[in-house]
């Protein structure tokens, strides 16, 4: 019995290491390369730059109020307000709204814009172009917010001048923001993920996005295993500074005892890689149709 | 004799009267509309709350339930029929209907743009304005059926219902329903024909919708946040709708206060909702050309 | 997954293939095995020769039956387009990409480096004239440019296979008169060239064989002498309904352009076959002068496979 398992795994490991690994790397490098273009440069992303770079320009504000001294915020303030901004807007509506763009398009754009034969001519297998495109929408979104939260945390601290410093470099704003900037990435994955799943199945994923956003919106009020099938919950947990629930939603939110650390990681990751499993089946069937939209 | 003199005969048959010519385009939109199988449906669902409420008035006259009422409750009604209560449904109602504007609306315009339809269709006798006109119809129409109708059908029921001259001392709350109503039709149906002018996939029509709405609060939030104001709640379109008809359906001010949709003033409300509006026309009108450039 | 069909190495083959659009027919049962050499594809629109080149490349599926190209199926990307070249009718374009780029990112796909993804695609740029304006952008190419930077993508990699779907359209004469001969040369190494096309004496003198199609059905396939002499010669069934389908019977059998008269099963009609129409509707109205013959009804039974073969064969003799 031992021996048969044994022998299955290194057959399993054989077949593994037969396996195209070099060319699927160089596939993906292309598809990445060639989706990146395209994100970056084009007039259609524009929103996205608006979206990720918006609070960039209130804190640039707030900046210049309180070196003009007309403004005098405590740290731990500001610190509650940068908790805010993440938490509210970029947790919350920007990177859900980005990734419902960037990825719903990674597929229908090639189908709108009448070139995803193209793809499918290739001597590429779906699989690998769809974690390509999903590797190039998620290096997109990633870096964007990245990048735009990365300049509100700037501009945050910069004003308090050497105590800002001290905070950032010595006590836990670092720390801070690179837990800021992993969730960022990880609800890029697990938003991302469901999206583009969402974007194969049906040609209008309004409808189910809409779902998706009551269900993150509205999750905390749930019994707390329910909770647990919620990108947000997972996500909320690994935020550095909590913040109290507020407003309509805090008379109903049921509290539920956190998971581990690693869990909340895993939680969007293994829910990504599900999604995308499915996403693959859906890909392998996908036919060339390009009727109006 | 030239060829077409012989052969070439104008059409010389009825036309449609020139002032109701733009219904021609409200008419195929609805057809287009209701072949989906999918929409139907929700509309149709959009009537549920409307039966619920329907039930619930009733109920709330019914002797028995009275007396039942009476017996436990010392204090105020819960079941009682005032302006909260058409306040509440017309809200839930707006909500319902500016997701069945979301779903079609875009597709109003998107779908001329996208197939290169909008050119041929102004060269036909037919304006831009009655071409917006047209498109606005329908959804004026569906919010009108969704919202308004069921809305005052509720109010006349309490009406007959409570008798005793109830229906004199509450006449500003039907003017309040229908004023109430005509704004969000304007708003909604002005934002989902500009998105859907400007997108031609209609997908991201409806995204920009949802996120005018949405993302708008968060912005707000992050803005009263950070630079400590409350002059955030301008970018959020949905607050300032909120405002207005609290002030509408006169709630009183401390109630308002305890719901925090107050800290807008209602002329600023205004000044906000006409914004939107405003701004939402003027794309319209630079979008809405008998040609199309195509960039290269 | 299909499994490939045995013993078609060096073939194009379709195994009794049909593919429905819901309830649009596509094509219908069609059977083929094309050895290597140039293969036109020849119908009216709609016709299903799109269909049956999507199909070929698996950019949609059968509804039913089996396809293989070189024993591979269509299931397997990665083997079969590095032997496949496509060149589609989507007239479309990655956005905002160059002549040169456009043809280096998809060989790119392939895993080449990029040297030799450089050396490719100028290649290829060079076959098709387009050297200068490789470093414009597509979009701004006229029709003819984007016809031939598409077929220089689908002949890049050097396939083995070759599927074209209208190449010709929009091609100047002289590059009209350039694209047969490469296709042809092509042919000649050994390489499967499978053209589509609307009119068959565009393509006649290049192909090895040819595929008539209409409505979705292959109506007549083969070299291209032998279809044409079949479709020359591809009788017409006339049904006659009249008051002595006897008399007209025993009348119609001594003509020599009559393959065959038999009595309808209700003995009221005769259904005549022949070559020559125009000489049996002669024949006919002398009967009816001649011999008092009282005429019910006259009906060709297959006027659909007619008129093709009119609209096929009828456009070698007039000017296009
Ligand atoms: N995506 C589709 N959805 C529905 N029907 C389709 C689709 N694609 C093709 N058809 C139908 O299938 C039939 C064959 O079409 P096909 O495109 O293969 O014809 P074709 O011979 O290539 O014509 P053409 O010469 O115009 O290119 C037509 O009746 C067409 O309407
Ligand atoms: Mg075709």
């Amino acid at each position: 019995m031992k021996a048969l398992s044994q022998f299955r795994i290194t057959q399993f490991r054989k077949s593994m290491s037969e396996q195209p690994w070099e060319l699927w790397t160089r596939q993906i490098g292309t598809i990445i390369r060639m989706d990146l273009r395209k994100n970056f440069f084009s007039r259609r992303g524009v929103w996205i730059y608006l979206l990720a770079f918006a609070p960039v320009a209130l804190t640039g504000l707030h900046a210049a109020f309180m070196l003009t001294g007309h403004a005098h915020d405590s740290m731990e303030a500001d610190t509650a307000v940068l908790a805010g901004i993440f938490q509210f807007f970029y947790l919350r509506l920007a990177i859900f709204f980005g990734c419902l763009g960037i990825f719903t398009w990674l597929f229908r754009g090639e189908i709108i814009e009448r070139s995803l034969h193209y793809y499918f001519l290739a001597p590429v297998r779906r699989e690998v172009l769809l974690l390509g495109k999903f590797l190039g929408g998620l290096l997109t979104a990633s870096s964007l917010f990245a990048a735009g939260f990365f300049l509100t945390f700037f501009l945050i601290y910069w004003p308090h001048g050497p105590a800002g410093q001290f905070f950032v470099f010595h006590g836990p704003g670092l720390g801070q923001l690179g837990a800021y900037l992993g969730v960022t990435v990880l609800a890029c994955i697990g938003y991302g993920a469901v999206f583009l799943a969402l974007s194969l199945l049906l040609r209008n994923p309004i409808i189910p996005a809409v779902i998706v956003l009551g269900w993150e919106t509205f999750s905390p009020v749930l019994p707390s295993l329910v909770q647990r099938a919620s990108v947000t919950y997972y996500l909320k947990q690994l935020c550095p500074v909590p913040i109290p629930a507020d407003g309509f939603l805090a008379l109903f939110t049921v509290v539920s005892e956190p998971v581990s650390t690693v869990a909340a990681v895993l939680g969007p990751i293994v829910l990504a890689a599900v999604v995308l499993f499915f996403a693959t089946r859906i890909a392998r069937k996908l036919e060339i149709s390009y009727v109006a939209e | 004799m030239a060829v077409y003199k012989r052969s070439y005969r104008a059409y010389e048959g009825s036309t449609t009267p020139e002032r109701r010519r733009f219904l021609v385009l409200s008419r195929y939109a609805f057809f287009g509309l209701f072949d989906s199988r999918p929409f139907t449906a929700f509309f149709v669902l959009c009537f549920v709350p409307f039966l619920l409420a329907f039930a619930t008035i009733y109920i709330s006259h019914s002797p028995s339930v009275k007396l039942l009422l009476g017996m436990q409750f010392q204090g105020p009604n819960p079941l009682a029929i005032n302006n909260y209560f058409f306040a509440f449904f017309l809200g839930a109602q707006s909500w319902l209907g500016f997701l069945l504007i979301t779903w079609c609306g875009p597709q109003l315009i998107a779908a001329d743009l996208a197939n290169s339809a909008l050119p041929l269709i102004l060269s036909r006798p037919i304006s831009r304005t009655e071409y917006v006109i047209g498109k606005l119809t329908v959804v004026a129409t569906l919010l009108t059926a969704i919202m308004l109708l069921p809305t005052l059908i509720l109010f006349f029921l309490q009406a007959g219902l409570e008798g005793h001259g109830w229906l004199w001392s509450n006449l500003w709350m039907a003017g309040s329903i229908i004023v109430a109503s005509i704004m969000w039709i304007a708003v909604v149906g002005l934002i989902a024909l500009a998105s859907s002018a400007w997108l031609k996939w209609r997908v991201a029509a409806s995204a920009l919708m949802l996120a005018i709405f949405f993302v708008g609060p968060g912005l707000a939030t992050a803005v009263n946040l950070t630079l400590d104001t409350n002059w955030g709640h301008i970018f959020d379109l949905g607050y300032a709708v909120k405002v207005i008809w609290m002030g509408m359906f006169r709630v009183p001010f401390e109630t308002m206060h305890r719901l925090r949709i107050a800290e807008l003033s209602l002329p600023a409300a205004w000044m906000v909702v006409i914004g939107f509006c405003a701004a939402s026309l003027l794309l319209l009108n630079r979008r809405l050309k008998a040609r199309e450039v195509v960039r290269g | 997954m299909t499994t490939p069909i045995p013993n078609s190495g060096d073939r194009v083959t379709f195994e009794n293939v049909s593919k429905f659009y819901g309830d649009v027919l596509g094509v219908n049962r069609v059977n083929l095995s094309l050895p290597p050499g140039v293969t036109s594809l020849v119908g009216p629109n709609g016709s299903g020769k799109t269909t049956l080149m999507n199909l070929m490349t698996g950019l949609i599926r059968p509804t039913e039956g089996r396809i293989g190209i070189l024993g591979l199926s269509p299931d397997e990307p990665e083997e079969l387009f590095r032997r496949v070249g496509y060149c589609t009718q989507f007239d479309s374009f990655p956005k905002g990409v160059t002549g040169y780029s456009f043809v280096f990112n998809m060989l790119k796909l392939h895993g080449i480096d990029n040297r030799e993804a450089h050396r490719l695609t100028w290649e290829a740029l060079e076959r098709v004239g387009l050297t200068e304006a490789a470093e414009r952008k597509v979009a701004g190419y006229s029709k003819g440019m984007r016809q031939r930077i598409r077929l220089a993508q689908a002949i890049s990699h050097h396939p083995s296979v070759l599927v074209l779907d209208e190449p010709l359209n929009g091609l100047d004469p002289m590059a009209r008169a350039e694209s047969l001969e490469l296709f042809q040369g092509l042919g000649k190494q050994g390489l499967h060239v499978i053209v589509s096309s609307h009119i068959l004496h565009e393509v006649d003198k290049v192909s090895d064989q040819v595929v008539l199609m209409s409505s979705g059905y292959v109506v007549a396939e083969g070299q291209i002498h032998s279809v044409r002499t079949e479709v020359k010669e591809h009788p017409m069934q006339i049904l006659v309904r009249c008051s002595d389908p006897n008399l007209l019977a025993s009348r119609v059998f001594a003509q020599d352009h009559v393959v065959e008269a038999k009595l309808s099963d209700d003995g009221k009609g005769v259904l005549v076959r022949t070559r020559d129409a125009d000489r049996f509707y002669l024949l006919l109205n002398q009967l009816v002068v001649n011999d008092n013959l009282n005429l019910e009804t006259v009906a060709p039974t297959d006027d659909d496979v007619n008129s093709v073969y009119q609209y096929l064969i009828g456009s070698e003799n007039k000017t296009i």
